[in-house]
């Protein structure tokens, strides 16, 4: 284990989104959407493409704003907006500095392009928020760094700059660099579809391995497969809302909405 | 031959001149350069952006050499009565400020957002992802203009020489109306403008070379962890 799960006894779930509203202009992204994610749990989130995963998980750090609803991370609020109508001017809502500060402290986020850092090497990529933002002396947070590194294969990498490595290894190091904040969570965005098809095993068997160690993890995701394996819960979205969720054989085996049922058929067999 | 050994030690007196007015104006132009390219980063806030904005664009709308005869000439009818040396590096500085600052404005935002959302998603507060993520990649963005920018400052300085800066133009006037030799004169002053902007230039490139990131090598491992 190269995290360690806080094993804190209140039941309440680690992530509560509660009717979550958020347009772009005038075009509506998520209708009245919730979702609660306990501790140690692994959510997957499929869904056509524009349905708003991606938008959805974004509100979970605070990279996006949203127009409606309440979010709580950790016991954080991160927002708390009242819906039009309900008395209180309407304004979208904008989360106070500290309380963003301390979310993003609690939740990792993984993106489809890595985004690694490319002046830094492997190691001070992972080492960056430690010693920066936690103010960790440089030499541990390079001796976590390794660690952390090593224990994604990228031993012999620490050195290496994002330039030098494969997609593969850059998605692992940037898995890394989330891992070295101790996050409560962390959010994966298609983290496998930008790379070459025989890369994409490399990362989720990190990812697996993740999940076996504990970590509560919301994962949008194409690959099947492993929502199947790896997945609690699996969340189907369409349209900004949430069409059905549910254990992976349910959701796979005997999907209770048609939306289900076509998508799974578009993934499985691509035209 | 003789009587260039005699010019030389008045003429080289110029060039430091001419080599401290560009180093301290290039100062003045890259940290107000920076400040305006930051605060033009956010439209929003307008009470930034808008006077920012102004600046820029009556620096960059009216000669430098105005800009020297203001500062030098015209301040004192305001009661600023400034050096010659000073009036020099701050019109300088000013001028290139504002020009500088569209070189780190369009530098900074060619940097890709993902950049700021990986950070940010770190916990890193904003002025900690501008300093240590940024700005590095910025920098290196924005180098080969800024260096432009900085060997053309060296050229535009003779321009103090109107304000009677007595740096390495004004030397040689100087040395010139004594010895009426103009042509002898103006082409040791033109080789020593150029002993320093020709290397400087060839620095430069070497020095877009070696930051380039895609040549940038692994480094040897270190052994401690
Ligand atoms: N920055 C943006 N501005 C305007 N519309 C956007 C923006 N980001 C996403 N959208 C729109 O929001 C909808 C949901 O997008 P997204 O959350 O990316 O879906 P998914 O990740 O499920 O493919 C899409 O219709 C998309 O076009
Ligand atoms: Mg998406």
């Amino acid at each position: 284990m190269v995290f360690t799960v806080d094993k804190a006894t209140d039941n309440s779930p680690l992530i509560q989104a509660k009717n979550v509203v958020k347009s772009y202009g005038d075009t509506p992204v998520l209708h009245d959407f919730s979702l609660d994610v306990s501790r140690g749990e692994v959510v997957v989130l499929i869904g056509p493409s524009g349905s708003g995963k991606t938008t959805f998980i974004r509100t979970l750090n605070g990279l996006e704003t949203i127009d409606s609803g309440r979010i709580t991370i950790n016991g954080n609020v991160l927002a708390d907006a009242q819906p039009l109508g309900s008395g209180k001017p309407h304004k979208p809502h904008k989360p106070n500095h500290r309380s963003l500060q301390k979310v993003r402290l609690d939740v990792g986020m993984v993106f489809q392009q890595f985004n690694l850092f490319p002046h830094l090497t492997a190691a001070e990529n992972v080492m960056e928020a430690p010693v920066w933002v936690r103010k960790i002396p440089r030499q541990d947070a390079r001796k976590r760094a390794l660690e952390l590194l090593d224990r994604m294969g990228l031993a012999d990498r620490a050195d290496h700059y994002p330039h030098e490595l494969s997609g593969g290894q850059q998605q692992r190091v940037a898995i890394s660099r989330s891992l070295a904040m101790d996050p409560v969570a962390i959010l994966f965005d298609e983290v496998t579809s930008a790379l070459d098809p025989e890369l994409v095993g490399e990362v989720l068997r990190a990812m697996r391995q993740l999940a076996a160690d504990g970590m509560t993890m919301i994962v949008v995701t194409h690959e099947m497969q492993f929502a199947r394996q790896v997945a609690d819960r699996v969340v189907m979205m369409a349209g900004g809302r949430l069409v059905e969720a549910g254990a992976p054989e349910q959701i796979f085996g005997s999907p209770s909405d048609p939306r289900t049922a076509k998508f799974l058929q578009s993934v499985v067999h691509p035209q | 031959m003789g009587e260039i050994t005699s010019w030389l030690p008045s003429l080289l007196t110029g060039l430091g001149v001419t080599v401290e007015l560009t180093v301290l104006s290039m100062i003045f132009g890259l940290v107000v350069g920076l400040v305006l390219a930051t605060i033009r980063l956010e439209p929003r806030n307008k009470w930034l952006y808008i006077p920012a904005t102004i600046y820029i664009e009556v620096i960059r709308g009216t000669p430098l050499i105005l800009q020297l005869f203001f500062a030098y000439f015209a301040l004192p009818a305001a009661g600023i009565r400034l050096d010659p040396f000073v009036a020099g590096v701050l019109a300088l500085g000013i001028n290139y400020s504002a020009y500088l600052s569209e070189v780190f404005r369009s530098s900074i935002k060619a940097v890709p957002h993902g950049q700021w959302e990986a950070a940010s998603s770190l916990g890193m507060p904003w002025v900690l992802v501008m300093w240590r993520i940024i700005l590095p990649q910025a920098g290196r963005i924005a180098l080969p203009a800024t260096g432009n920018y900085f060997i053309a400052l060296f050229k535009d300085s003779a321009l103090a020489s109107t304000i009677s800066v007595t740096e390495l133009l004004f030397s040689g006037q100087i040395l010139a109306a004594a010895t009426f030799n103009y042509f002898g004169i103006y082409a040791v002053v033109a080789v020593f403008y150029l002993v320093v902007s020709y290397p400087s230039s060839l620095g430069l490139r070497a020095l877009e070379r070696r930051l380039e990131l895609s040549r940038r090598k692994a480094r040897p491992k270190r052994v401690t962890a």
